[in-house]
């Protein structure tokens, strides 16, 4: 600790913890458990128990045959009234139930009797993987005080965003919330959060030397956040979020690093920092729900973002990562580093079957500035807007996130993908209409984009993520051999800039579920997609123009036979036909078309506290390719994924 | 509000980066330390870069031209005997730079003046067989004082500089495209006759420019080279040696095989450890026995303390080649001086143990240049034993221990400048003069 800083909040804490009142006994804990067990089978030689695995640094529980075993205990202490405590255990997955006798020990590249070879991702450790204090001091308009572990979801996806599942509870940071202002006239949240070295900043990362070569502290940084809400009157919510992501570098040339430490080189033991990465967002939301026109609502939000990255501390990813950043690296006419400043809006105007005939209407108007970004947005597991988007397929569920951070790994095949909206603008209008068992949902959206320009510098400022166009084929990805994109899989969900685009889309989703009469427990499901995507690329080149048409049909039927035992059958048929999706500007572009065809069973039995669930699932994916010298590929991939859980 | 902030203290107090702020969000990120050179060109356009004695550009981190003024932004660093030329069209300017501190900046003109005093010494430097590395920076210093001195005084070094004056000012053509035709480096015999002219012969022949300003077209170079040796022929830029102070330089072997003063093979690693990451230190003290107790000396030799004067075998600081595992180091020292010292592989400020050649006792040496040449150079086998260590000497030829004036082996006296070793056979065949910095000296005329 600082000097600077004599008395930390954990000392507070700890005078708290030890105050008379506070009460510790066995009979305060609360114990929970929870095992799971994940059963993966694929016709493919890889071994593990993820679909999908680090795709950057190649790990090794990545792997589609395979059986892993976790078990977590969660600890929770209640001391006082005003004083909880808490911690999470849980075992490290990735341990193979064939990996027997496995110690933990690593041998990298060697795979031996020994046991001693794979090291801990194979041992299943237990680790501590959050710890908590949340107390309430007698402290006027302060609720609770929470130091420790969480999940950052009391801020937004346009600024911090909730930590994506398989980070849970890794964010940790001090919280104060609590009320100005009566009768939730004025409450505030709070917040110091330490910033994840391994996302969070240029490169991914906070300043690792190894990663990094122009950076080595990440011990200093932070982000800080404040939630003001206010519900004025009943029909009436506001709110008002600001974050900052301070990402700091110790100043190379400060006269204690770079010589003796004598006071004639202005040296004095102390060592000034600089910003590496500093990313400040806000966002004002209201929701207005007039309690006499119960069937209207309208809510609106307004964001701004501005990422000011220092070039001398963040290695250009952009020049040096073959346009792989999460940041862009702006610079003004003389090539100066300048911030990249955006805003972005959105407003939702919603009819609750206002004629009484079960027809309800939702109209939503976006525009998110080319240039906004919320590098600690939410990665995954969250949806801003209201379409159902590009990227989702018809057992690929997804969402739409504002953010260059979007995280589409450590998933399985059955799990949602997540795509970009930087620079989306448009609107959409849903229509749902519900009678009996029969829900039909229609919706039409239509898409400009705010990031359509010629000769835009996608070699120095803005990222492209290598892959620009054409649809994304969530389905036959694979983070271990398809990291590079060898197997064309089509657009990286995060390339929202392009050296040259003209670009617009439109979509028509139906989608419809019944719920069949007379015969117990069975729920059709179908949908139908229809997506037109056009990029003229370069204005004055007419042969470069994309053309892209999806075309996706899908239906399931589900079966609850019993009440322990769930059934689902589904199919689903994408069809891609790509103008001009492959190519270069000098070689010209080729056509490709895509047809995939999958099948999917489900079950689920749930009996007592156990929860079985089994998928298995086919898909026959072709793809013909129309460049000169490239080859036709074909997929025929069975795969399956079983869990057993039990909380206890 | 009173909340809210009582809010935001609680997280500001709680050690979660706030107070960094206070210190830091202010603050103007320092300029990189830097070694400047700062000065006038006479061509606003010219090229200029800087070498170091042998040739080697440095090339600075940032350069800053605004018409004829200029800083160029070296790494900072110790340099010496650099070289700066300013190349326009047909015409290079120079200036011998004799040193430049760490963190400092240095004002120097690159124009007729700093090219004239570079061509007499450059040709006198020639003259004696001497390069400019060997130059010891201070006396370059003083010796340039007396060529400037005498640009105002007449004399040859006025009337080189009114030629080369002549010559920029009439023949210099900044846009030409062509090489450089003037000034070269100009080589001398040692009777200095001129060997390669600072003028092309092409561009004199073909140009035919009256030199001299006598009237009369020259077609060759004679007059400016006469000029150039008359003018080489009264300064030293190298100096005369220091009566007073005198260049030791310390070298030890730390290849493997080497013999030590018995002819046995040497084990390096007899009390020295090795690991990743160490090198070779050096580290001495003036001796009790030496009638020069200088503290100042004392510091230079290191006072003593392990592992914190690093020896070079980067062909830098007075290494000759690099990577033959051949460690170097040198100091100037008061002649006669008697000094102890040691070499130790270790770490950076790491102690003596693990890293010294054996425990306790030590070599010792006297500054007395034996062979004349006004420096001293010693070669020692790291761990030898056998040799110049104090006591506990292992030599079986002597008593265990050796006094200043002992004879071990009959190659002379054991604590003075010897022959070197070259092949490995246990006879020391060669005295050895450095190639890679030169005597020291001080300033002098003729």
């Amino acid at each position: 600790m600082n000097p600077r800083s004599s008395l930390t909040l954990c000392s507070a804490v700890g005078l708290v913890l030890f105050a008379p009142g506070a009460n510790a006994d066995i009979a305060n804990f609360d114990l929970s458990g929870k095992s799971y067990t994940k059963f993966m089978s694929q016709n493919d030689d890889t071994q593990g128990c993820l679909s999908m695995s680090n795709p950057f640094w190649v790990d090794n529980i990545g792997g589609h045959n395979g059986v892993c075993s976790e078990f977590e205990l969660n600890i929770k202490a209640h001391i006082g009234t005003r004083v909880t405590a808490g911690v999470r255990l849980q075992s490290r997955w990735g341990a193979l139930w064939q990996d027997w006798w496995e110690n933990g020990d690593l041998n990298p590249g060697l795979q031996n009797t020994s046991g001693e070879s794979l090291g801990m991702n194979h041992a299943a450790y237990i680790k501590l993987r959050s710890s908590f204090v949340r107390f309430a001091p007698p402290i006027p308009a302060v609720r609770w005080v929470t130091v420790g572990s969480t999940d950052f979801s009391m801020w937004n996806e346009w600024t911090i965003g909730k930590a994506r599942y398989i980070d849970r509870d890794n964010g940790a940071g001090v919280f104060v919330e609590g009320d100005i202002l009566p009768n939730r006239l004025l409450s505030y949240t709070t917040g110091a959060m330490a910033l994840p070295k391994l996302w969070a900043g240029p490169g991914w990362n906070t300043g690792l030397k190894d990663n990094e070569p122009l950076a080595s502290l990440w011990g200093t940084d932070w982000a800080y956040a404040l939630k003001i809400d206010s519900t004025p009157f009943a029909d009436l919510k506001i709110k008002a979020i600001g974050t900052l992501v301070q990402d700091w570098e110790a100043d190379r040339y400060d006269p204690d690093r770079t010589g003796t430490p004598s006071v004639a080189r202005s040296a004095d033991h102390a060592v000034n920092l600089v910003t590496r990465f500093r990313g400040i967002n806000g966002t004002v939301d209201a929701t207005y729900s007039p309690s006499k026109w119960d069937f209207f609502s309208i809510s609106g939000l307004v964001a701004v973002s501005n990422n000011s990255v220092n070039p001398s501390y963040a290695t250009n990813l952009v020049t040096n990562g073959q346009g792989f950043s999460p940041v862009v690296f702006k610079k003004d006419a003389a090539g100066g580093s300048v911030p990249s400043m955006d805003f972005a809006g959105k407003a939702l105007v919603e009819f609750f079957d206002p004629f009484k005939i079960g027809l309800s209407a939702k109209v939503e108007y976006f525009n998110i500035g080319a240039e906004y970004n919320a590098i600690m947005g939410s990665r995954r597991e969250a949806d801003v807007l209201l379409t159902d988007g590009i990227i989702t397929g018809g057992f690929t569920r997804g969402g739409q996130l504002p953010t260059l951070n979007i995280a589409n790994e450590f998933v399985d095949f059955d799990e949602p993908w997540y795509e970009c909206i930087i620079g989306w603008h448009g609107a959409t209008a849903l229509l749902e209409y519900i009678n009996g068992g029969l829900r039909v949902g229609l919706e039409g959206t239509y898409i400009t984009y705010n990031t359509n320009m010629q000769n835009r510098d996608t070699k120095n400022q803005y990222p492209d993520f290598l892959y620009t166009s054409g649809f994304t084929d969530t389905v036959a990805y694979t983070s271990d051999s398809d990291y590079a994109n060898v197997f064309d899989r089509g657009k990286d969900p995060r390339s929202v800039y392009a050296q040259y685009q003209d670009r617009r889309t439109g979509l028509v989703v139906l989608d419809l579920q019944y719920l069949v009469p007379k015969v117990q427990g069975i729920v059709i499901t179908a949908k139908g997609k229809l997506v037109s995507d056009q990029d003229r690329r370069k204005i004055d080149n007419p042969n470069d123009d994309y053309q892209g048409t999806m075309v996706l049909a899908f239906a399931s039927v589900g079966w609850q036979a019993t009440n322990e035992l769930r059934l689902s059958l589904g199919y689903e048929y994408t069809r891609w036909l790509e103008k001009n999706r492959t190519g270069t500007q000098e070689a010209g572009y080729f056509n490709d078309y895509t047809t995939r065809n999958t099948a999917r069973l489900g079950v689920t039995y749930a009996f007592g506290g156990v929860l079985v669930g089994y998928t298995l699932e086919y898909f026959h994916k072709t793809l013909d390719r129309g460049r000169p010298g490239s080859f036709d590929m074909a997929w025929n991939v069975w795969r399956s994924k079983g869990t057993v859980e039990v909380a206890f | 509000m009173r909340a809210l902030i009582s809010a935001i203290a609680m997280v500001g107090a709680s050690g979660c980066g706030l107070e960094l702020f206070f210190e830091n969000v202010a603050h103007v990120p320092n300029e990189r330390p830097a070694s400047r050179l700062v000065g006038k060109t006479k061509f606003p356009k010219a090229k200029i870069t800087v070498t170091d004695a042998a040739g080697k550009e440095i090339v600075p981190f940032q350069t800053t031209r605004d018409g004829g003024v200029y800083e160029l932004r070296l790494p900072s660093a110790k340099y010496s005997n650099l070289i700066m030329n300013a190349v326009a069209g047909n015409t290079t300017l120079q200036a011998l730079v004799p040193q430049v501190a760490e963190e400092s900046s240095l004002a120097i003109d690159v124009d007729e003046e700093s090219t004239t005093e570079a061509l007499i010494a450059e040709a006198r430097l020639s003259a004696d067989g001497k390069k400019w590395n060997q130059v010891t920076p201070e006396t370059y210093i003083a010796t340039r004082m007396l060529i400037r001195n005498a640009f105002g005084q007449g004399g040859p070094a006025a009337d080189l500089l009114a030629m080369v004056n002549r010559i920029v000012t009439m023949r210099a053509d900044p846009s030409s495209g062509s090489d450089p035709a003037f000034f070269l480096v100009p080589k001398l015999k040692s009777d200095f006759t001129t060997i390669s002219s600072a003028l092309d012969p092409n561009w004199v022949e073909q140009s035919r420019f009256d030199i001299d300003g006598d009237g009369n077209a020259n077609a060759t170079s004679e007059v400016f080279d006469s000029m150039v040796s008359n003018a080489a022929t009264l300064y030293r830029p190298a100096g005369c040696p220091d009566p007073e102070r005198i260049r030791i330089m310390f070298t030890v072997d730390f290849n493997d095989g080497r013999k030590d003063g018995n002819c046995a093979t040497v084990n390096r690693f007899k009390w020295a450890t090795d690991k990743p990451g160490k090198s070779m230190f050096f580290v001495g003290w003036l001796h009790k026995d030496s009638s020069v107790q200088d503290p100042l000396v004392n510091a230079l030799l290191g006072s003593g303390v392990p592992n914190q004067l690093a020896m070079h075998d980067d062909g830098l600081g007075g290494d000759e080649l690099a990577g033959d595992n051949i460690w170097t180091i040198f100091f100037d020292v008061p002649r006669g001086a008697r000094i102890g010292f040691k070499y130790t592989w270790g770490l950076r400020g790491a102690v003596w143990t693990g890293s010294e050649e054996w425990p306790g006792n030590s070599r010792i040496i006297e500054a007395v240049d034996v062979n004349g040449d006004d420096i001293i150079y010693r070669r020692d086998v790291f761990g030898d034993e056998a040799s110049n260590k104090d006591h506990s000497n292992a030599s079986i030829y002597g008593t265990g221990s050796i006094s200043w004036t002992t004879n071990l082996r009959g190659y002379g006296i054991e604590t003075q400048e010897q022959k070197v070793d070259t092949n490995n056979d246990c006879i020391p065949d060669s005295w050895i003069t450095p190639t890679s910095v030169g005597a020291l000296t001080i300033a002098c005329t003729q």
